[in-house]
């Protein structure tokens, strides 16, 4: 392997972090974890041909395809999915779990009325943190349009929370 | 070129909120065992059992440990505790989870390496993971240890298992398993733990409505009177050790702390409350009771 990754190694890195942004580009939560294993299929699959350098804009833009595919699949099938919100964090009471599905309601309702490179351009730079050039690498646009996606998503997402107001 | 500044950043209220939330939201290591397991299956080089501690938090001295002894470990308490126990982490992989799954990966392939660069040499993988590796620290917290179902280290199964009567610190079956229980969860059963009694989770069905009953009337008695609403706290930390509304009740008691007065006491008792719950959307409250607000 001359770029000396294994798929262990990049499970081990970043699979919990390609599962959340699965979710966040629209795959239902009760499909995430089959989606996670298509692109560490892709990975496998893929791993001589991998840039160390590129690795994690690589890695999102497998996920962009494989959660456009998936999208696309529940859209054909017209399937309700059983569980349509993501995972919350283990540790709360019931509580602040409803506090919490709310807001993930809300923001996962936001997303919704992106298109899928909007959608994309803001999940990957608000939630998983990539760079705006990792951004446009995995979207493999111009950095410019990167950023003019991400802008427009922004305002989109800004104003429906406006709309909501405040808790 | 970075950017313009995140959202979480710049906004507050519940559009930062809910995008914390969205951060904080990560498979669990029980997952990706299982995900891990699926894959395995199909021929994709990975050890399940190398998966079940969070990425980032494992020495490689713990990863040789976890590896060599892994067999023994599981073997041993396989024979100690009761059948079930384990089963998130050593459950066969489900056959939907594993069928389900071919058809459109290869559509999901990148065309081609974007800004592809061949002089890169393999060390320098470390510096574009290092991000990541530092998130995944963040988010591996000692309260991992109170996921019930989702509980996948054998750590967390001796724990469930012995939360009858013995606290955690004593409920080590064999020092093989205990050693190894500590590399995967952590700080999770470490006596240095923050408050470790205190912050379990799970309980019984039996007494939830008690529990309910006795936070109210500690939140209740708050305004009037916090030194009683700290003796009620008291009272729950003693009588529900792993009580279903921990965090409720620690809310409480570092408002009534702050109410008395004891402004350091309320904070220590904070920091332990974000030790053991770095993700808990209790933080914003409890920040706004230092405050004093």
């Amino acid at each position: 392997m001359s770029n000396g990754l294994s798929v262990q190694e990049i499970f081990d890195a970043h699979a919990r972090y390609l599962w959340r942004a699965l979710i966040g580009l629209g795959v239902p939560k009760s499909d995430a974890d089959d989606a996670c294993q298509e692109v560490f299929l892709v990975v496998h699959r893929r791993l001589a041909d991998i840039d160390p350098t590129t690795l994690r804009s690589w890695l999102y833009g497998v996920c962009l395809r494989v959660a456009s595919t998936h999208r696309r699949k529940l859209r054909t099938q017209r399937e309700v999915p059983v569980e349509q919100l993501p995972e919350l964090p283990v540790t709360e009471t019931p509580f602040e779990r409803t506090a919490a599905v709310q807001l993930q309601e809300e923001l996962l309702r936001a997303l919704e009325g992106l298109d899928e490179n909007r959608r994309a351009a803001f999940v990957l730079y608000e939630i998983e943190e990539l760079t705006l050039r990792e951004v446009a690498l995995a979207l493999e646009c111009p950095l410019q349009t990167a950023y003019s996606r991400l802008e427009a998503a922004r305002t989109h997402v800004r104003q429906a929370f406006a709309r909501r107001g405040q808790p | 070129m970075n950017g313009p500044q995140r959202l979480l950043e710049t906004e507050s209220g519940s559009l930062a909120e809910a995008l914390k939330q969205a951060r904080s939201q990560m498979a669990d290591d029980a997952k990706l065992a299982q995900i891990a397991s699926d894959l395995a299956r199909q021929g994709v080089p990975l050890d399940p059992n190398a998966i079940p501690a969070a990425a980032g938090k494992w020495s490689v001295g713990a990863k040789v440990l976890a590896g060599t002894c892994g067999v023994l470990v599981l073997v041993t308490l396989g024979a100690l505790l009761r059948p079930g126990s384990i089963k998130t982490a050593t459950a066969p992989p489900s056959a939907a989870a594993s069928t389900a799954i071919a058809p459109g990966a290869r559509a999901a392939e990148p065309p081609d390496q974007p800004g592809r660069d061949s002089r890169q040499r393999p060390g320098q993988t470390a510096q574009a993971e290092a991000e990541p590796a530092e998130r995944s620290d963040e988010a591996a917290p000692a309260p991992e240890a109170t996921a019930s179902a989702q509980s996948a280290s054998p750590a967390l199964a001796v724990e469930h298992d012995t939360a009858e009567a013995r606290p955690a610190s004593e409920s080590r079956p064999s020092s093989a398993a205990s050693l190894a229980a500590q590399t995967r969860s952590g700080s999770a059963i470490s006596p240095a733990a923050p408050a470790p009694d205190s912050f379990r989770a799970p309980s019984s069905a039996a007494g939830k409505e008690d529990e309910i009953a006795l936070l109210k009337d500690a939140r209740a008695a708050l305004a009037a009177s916090p030194a009683q609403a700290l003796a009620l706290t008291e009272r729950h930390r003693a009588d529900y050790p792993r009580g279903a509304l921990v965090q409720e009740r620690e809310l409480i008691a570092i408002t009534a702390l702050a109410r008395l007065g004891q402004s350091s006491n309320a904070k220590q008792r904070a920091d332990r409350f974000r030790k053991a719950y770095p993700r808990s959307a209790y933080l914003t409250q409890i920040d706004r009771v230092l405050a004093g607000r």
